[in-house]
């Protein structure tokens, strides 16, 4: 349970947050990596999160869920790192992972790839939404928490967001056809 | 393509999009641990937890307190005023993103008593003396079953943000479905920040307040009030308002 392993970190107990950090720490750096678009920059976002986590946990309400609490801290971090540092254009940085690729087909690869490079090239305010939604299984409701949008607006942006992402494997299908 | 298959497809691609950053995990913990141990938070948690006072001195150094010190010691008041209207432009434009438009928007400086300057969308919000605080409240008027638009400000000298941010979640909770406590955010300004609603209808009501250290022990409190269904139009206009919220202290 969160709630148990929180009451230890509000006490200063070090092996309980690691524990927490242990916990949190997969998901947190997928979720800042596909924000950020940049792993430096995710591991940076990540690793002030557990910072602020740790200095700001006296104020958290235990009676509350700790992961939504946890997300809106991850997500300003993730905003405050692409705001301060300047941008570069992104390159795939998975095309590094060699020993993935062997053992993907070539097909089923480009897709997800593919689809990758079209979940970056949503503006924010849909992929942030897709982000916590695929990636996190958070509900539109805890989406809006995070990110201090109504529950309509958030339904909204995921419905578009999605729409647009359906189009883009429509299209990345169409060409697999095309190409035999 | 049916649904289930684009939902399945688009997680697969973020899972194997993300997994190369979690080779990093050792590295990250790591800087965690030098960065704990660098500043004794261990200590800073215990000291938080006796004397919480101490974090919001934090607060208050990034706070925006601008101090005016003037070596004129007649007329202070026109000083201060003459002042201010050199440091900040009286007006100004400023684009901010509504519902994810981009709109450019006029605003004008004002300045309060309490010590404090605000730029304010006066096309929309006037800005009005209160007992003992200020209100900038939506120039529209509204159907009765909708919920005032306004934000008031005001000071609280003899109270930390950390002490009325516990009283005021307590209150809000008597009155409010929902209440949260945020702790401490950076966005639109250093402040604790606390959110209530009081369901989710369109017109439910919702209030927003941040707690601003005052730089002398005290406080400001900002409480946005509007409905649910304003949270991306009065409520983003009100959180873009205090972006350019200043401290002023007038010193002679």
């Amino acid at each position: 349970m969160d709630r148990d392993i929180i009451l230890k970190v509000k006490e200063g107990d070090r092996k309980a947050f690691e524990e927490l950090y242990n916990r949190y720490y997969s998901y947190a750096l997928r979720t800042a990596t596909a924000i950020t678009k940049s792993t430096q920059e995710a591991a940076d976002a990540v690793q002030e999160t557990f910072i602020r986590v740790y200095r700001n946990i006296y104020s958290f309400n235990t009676n509350r869920p700790f992961k939504p609490w946890f997300y809106r801290i991850l997500v300003n971090e993730c905003n405050r790192v692409m705001k301060d540092k300047s941008r570069v254009v992104f390159v795939s940085h998975y095309m590094e992972q060699d020993s993935i690729h062997a053992r993907k087909d070539d097909y089923h690869f480009e897709e997800y790839e593919e689809l990758y490079a079209a979940i970056e090239a949503l503006s924010d305010i849909y992929r942030i939404p897709i982000i916590l939604k695929y990636l996190n299984d958070f509900t539109e409701k805890e989406i809006g928490e995070i990110l201090s949008l109504n529950i309509n607006t958030v339904k909204t942006r995921l419905y578009r967001g999605r729409q647009k992402l359906k189009k883009s494997l429509e299209k990345i299908e169409e060409r697999r056809i095309e190409h035999g | 393509m049916d649904d289930k298959m684009v939902d399945e497809k688009i997680k697969k691609a973020l899972i194997d999009g993300t997994d190369s950053a979690l080779g990093l995990k050792e590295d990250v913990w790591n800087n965690i641990q030098n960065n704990l141990d660098k500043h004794n938070m261990k200590g800073e948690i215990a000291l938080a937890k006796k004397k919480r006072k101490s974090l919001f001195v934090t607060i208050a150094s990034t706070a925006a307190v601008i101090a005016i010190v003037f070596a004129v010691s007649t007329e202070p008041g026109r000083a201060a005023a003459q002042k201010i209207k050199d440091l900040f432009l009286p007006e100004k434009d400023i684009v901010q993103e509504l519902e994810g438009q981009e709109e450019d928007t006029h605003v004008n400086l004002n300045e309060s008593e309490m010590g404090y300057i605000i730029y304010v969308d006066e096309s929309r919000y006037k800005m009005e003396k209160l007992d003992g605080r200020d209100r900038i409240a939506f120039k529209e008027e509204l159907d009765d079953n909708i919920p005032d638009v306004y934000m008031d400000i005001e000071q609280v000298r003899d109270s930390t943000p950390e002490e009325l941010a516990t009283q005021i979640e307590e209150e809000l909770k008597a009155d409010f479905e929902v209440v949260r406590n945020e702790g401490i955010v950076d966005e639109p300004l250093r402040a604790i920040r606390l959110y209530a609603r009081d369901g989710d209808e369109w017109n439910s009501k919702v209030v927003k307040y941040y707690l601003v250290n005052n730089g002398k022990g005290g406080t400001f409190v900002i409480k946005e009030h509007f409905f649910y269904e304003a949270s991306e139009g009065h409520g983003v206009r009100f959180d873009n308002m205090l972006k350019d919220f200043k401290i002023i202290e007038l010193a002679k």
